[in-house]
C-alpha cells in the first residue's frame, strides 16, 4: 500500500497555518485584554500575577499569545522567503507581494507594541532604545520620537498609545490586509457565481467517479486537496505549537523580562524579541563614522535600504521569467546568501557586543546591504545568459 | 526542489536559529543586574520559609495539572492528524480502484 501523499508541500500551507494562528492570537488576546491594566505601575503585576496566577487558565492564554507571536513571525519569514525562492512576486503576483509586505510591516508594529505591554525590564529598555532610534531620522527625528513616546521618556502615555495600537489599530489593519492578500473578495464572488450558475460545479458523483483516474488531466478531488491537506498541515502544526506552549515556554517568555521595569537600572545587554534581532544588529553594525556621517545614521539608512529592497523585489529582479531559484544559478546563490545573512545577524544580535561580534556583524550587514544593490545586475545578466 | 528537501532545509535553518539564539548566549558570561540578583535572593529566601511550604505543594500540583493538560491537547491534535491522514489515503485509494 502506498502511504505517500503527493504534493504535500510545506510552503503551500504556511499561509493557512498563519491564518489559524492569527485567529488563535485574536481569541487569546481578547481574554488577556479582559485582565490587563494599561498602567505603568500596574501593567507588570496584572500580567505576571493576575493573569499568570489568579485568573483561571490565564497562564494558558498568555503562553498561547506569547508563543503565537514567535511562531507567527517564524512562519512569516518562511512564507516570505519561500515566495522569494519561487519568484512569486512577479507576473500577476506583484499585488500579493506588495500587500504581503504591508502585512509584514503591520506584524512588526503589533509585535513590537505587544512586547512592550508586560512592562518588564527588557520591555521597558527595548522600547526606550528603539524609540530613541527615531531621533536619527534626518530633519524631524527628535520631534517624531517625542510624538511617538508622547513624553520625553517612556512613560504611561507611551504605554497607552502602544496598547491602543496593539489591540485596536493594528488588528483592524491586519484583518483588512489579510482579506486582500487571501483574495477574499474574488473568492467570495467566484463562490457566489458557482452557486448560481450551472456547469461550474462538479457533482459529487463526477468528482469521485471511478473513470476519473483514466484521464491524467482530470481534476483532482477538491475536498482532499483544498480542505483535508491544509487541515492536516494545521493539525500537525497545532500539535507542535501546543507542545512548545506547554513544555518549552521559555522559547517565547524571556527570563530577563520576568522582573518589573526599573528606569534606574539599565541592563548590560538590551535586545528585543528574536524576530527583530537582525534589524537591531544591522543598526549596531556600523560602529564607526564615515567622514561626516555618523555610524548610527548609516545603520538606520541600511535598515531602510534592506526593508525597502525586500518591498521592491518585483522591480529589482530584472529576470522576466517566474521560475524557482534552483533553476536560476545566480539568484540561487543570492537567495542563500540572504538567508545566511539574516540568520547570522539574528544570532549576533542576541550576543553581547565584543570586537568579534562587531566585526562579524559588520561583515554580514555589508553583505546583506550589498545583495540588494547587485540584484538588478545579477538578474539582468542571468536573463541575458538564458536568452 | 522536492518537498522533502524544502522541509529538511527549513528544519535545518530553524534548528540553527534556535541553537544560536538559545544556547550561544550562554557561553558569554553576562554581568548580572543588581536588581535581578537581589530579587532572586529575596524570592529564594521567601520560598524556603516554612510558611510557603504549602504554596510549594500547590505549585507542584498546578504544574502536574498543566503537564496533564499539555499531553492531552498535544495527543488530541496528533490523533486528529492521524485520522485526517487516513481519510486522505482512503480517498486516494477510492480513486485508484
Amino acid at each position: 500500500m502506498n502511504l505517500k501523499i503527493n504534493n504535500f508541500n510545506l510552503l503551500l500551507y504556511t499561509g493557512t497555518i498563519m491564518l489559524v494562528l492569527c485567529i488563535l492570537m485574536l481569541v487569546s488576546g481578547v481574554f488577556l485584554a479582559m485582565h490587563y491594566k494599561p498602567d505603568f505601575e500596574l501593567a507588570f503585576g496584572s500580567v505576571s500575577n493576575t493573569i499568570m496566577n489568579e485568573v483561571a487558565y490565564g497562564w494558558l492564554w498568555r503562553k498561547i499569545h506569547a508563543m503565537g507571536s514567535t511562531f507567527l513571525f517564524l512562519l512569516l519569514y518562511i512564507h516570505m522567503l519561500g515566495m522569494l525562492y519561487f519568484g512569486f512576486y512577479k507576473h500577476g503576483k506583484t499585488k500579493y507581494w506588495f500587500n504581503g509586505m504591508a502585512l509584514y510591516f503591520c506584524f512588526m508594529v503589533i509585535g513590537f507594541t505587544g512586547y512592550v505591554l508586560p512592562m518588564g525590564q527588557m520591555s521597558y529598555w527595548a522600547v526606550q532604545v528603539i524609540t530613541s532610534l527615531l531621533a536619527y531620522i534626518p530633519g524631524a527625528g527628535e520631534d517624531i520620537m517625542l510624538w511617538v513616546r508622547g513624553d520625553f521618556s517612556v512613560s504611561e502615555i507611551t504605554l497607552l498609545r502602544f496598547y491602543a495600537l496593539h489591540i485596536v489599530v493594528m488588528p483592524l489593519c491586519i484583518v483588512s490586509i489579510v482579506l486582500f492578500h487571501a483574495d477574499f473578495f474574488k473568492w467570495h464572488a467566484t463562490h457566489k457565481l458557482s452557486l448560481t450558475r450551472k456547469g461550474l460545479h462538479i457533482s459529487k458523483e463526477d468528482r469521485f467517479s471511478k473513470t476519473l483516474h483514466a484521464d491524467a488531466k482530470a481534476p483532482k478531488p477538491f475536498f482532499s486537496n483544498a480542505v483535508l491537506k491544509p487541515l492536516l498541515a494545521c493539525s500537525l502544526f497545532l500539535a507542535l505549537f501546543f507542545y512548545c506552549v506547554f513544555f518549552h515556554d521559555y522559547l517565547a517568555l524571556d527570563a530577563l523580562n520576568a522582573t518589573p521595569a526599573n528606569p534606574s537600572d539599565t541592563p548590560a545587554h538590551i535586545y528585543p524579541e528574536w524576530y527583530f534581532l537582525w534589524m537591531l544588529q544591522l543598526l549596531k553594525s556600523f560602529f564607526f563614522d564615515i567622514g561626516m556621517i555618523k555610524g548610527s545614521y548609516i545603520g538606520m539608512a541600511s535598515l531602510v535600504v534592506v526593508n525597502g529592497g525586500l518591498l521592491l523585489m518585483p522591480l529589482l529582479d530584472k529576470n522576466p521569467r517566474r521560475i524557482p531559484a534552483h533553476q536560476r544559478p545566480y539568484f540561487f546563490g543570492w537567495f542563500w546568501a540572504l538567508v545566511v545573512c539574516l540568520v547570522a545577524l539574528s544570532i549576533l544580535g542576541k550576543l553581547p557586543s565584543t570586537s568579534l561580534t562587531l566585526w562579524m556583524g559588520l561583515f554580514f550587514s555589508s553583505v546583506l546591504l550589498g545583495l540588494f544593490f547587485v540584484l538588478p545586475f545579477l538578474s539582468q545578466k542571468e536573463s541575458h545568459a538564458k536568452s | 526542489m522536492p518537498n522533502l528537501k524544502i522541509f529538511a532545509t527549513v528544519v535545518f535553518m530553524v534548528t540553527v536559529l534556535v541553537m544560536g539564539l538559545e544556547y550561544l548566549p550562554k557561553f558569554y558570561a553576562q554581568p548580572t543586574s543588581v536588581v535581578a540578583t537581589t530579587q532572586t535572593i529575596e524570592d529564594k529566601t521567601a520560598l524556603e520559609s516554612p510558611e510557603n511550604r504549602e504554596a510549594k505543594v500547590l505549585q507542584a500540583k498546578e504544574e502536574s495539572k498543566q503537564t496533564h493538560i499539555g499531553y492531552t491537547v498535544v495527543g488530541y491534535f496528533l490523533l486528529l492528524s492521524v485520522l485526517l491522514y487516513i481519510k486522505i489515503l482512503m480517498q486516494r485509494t477510492q480513486r485508484v480502484e
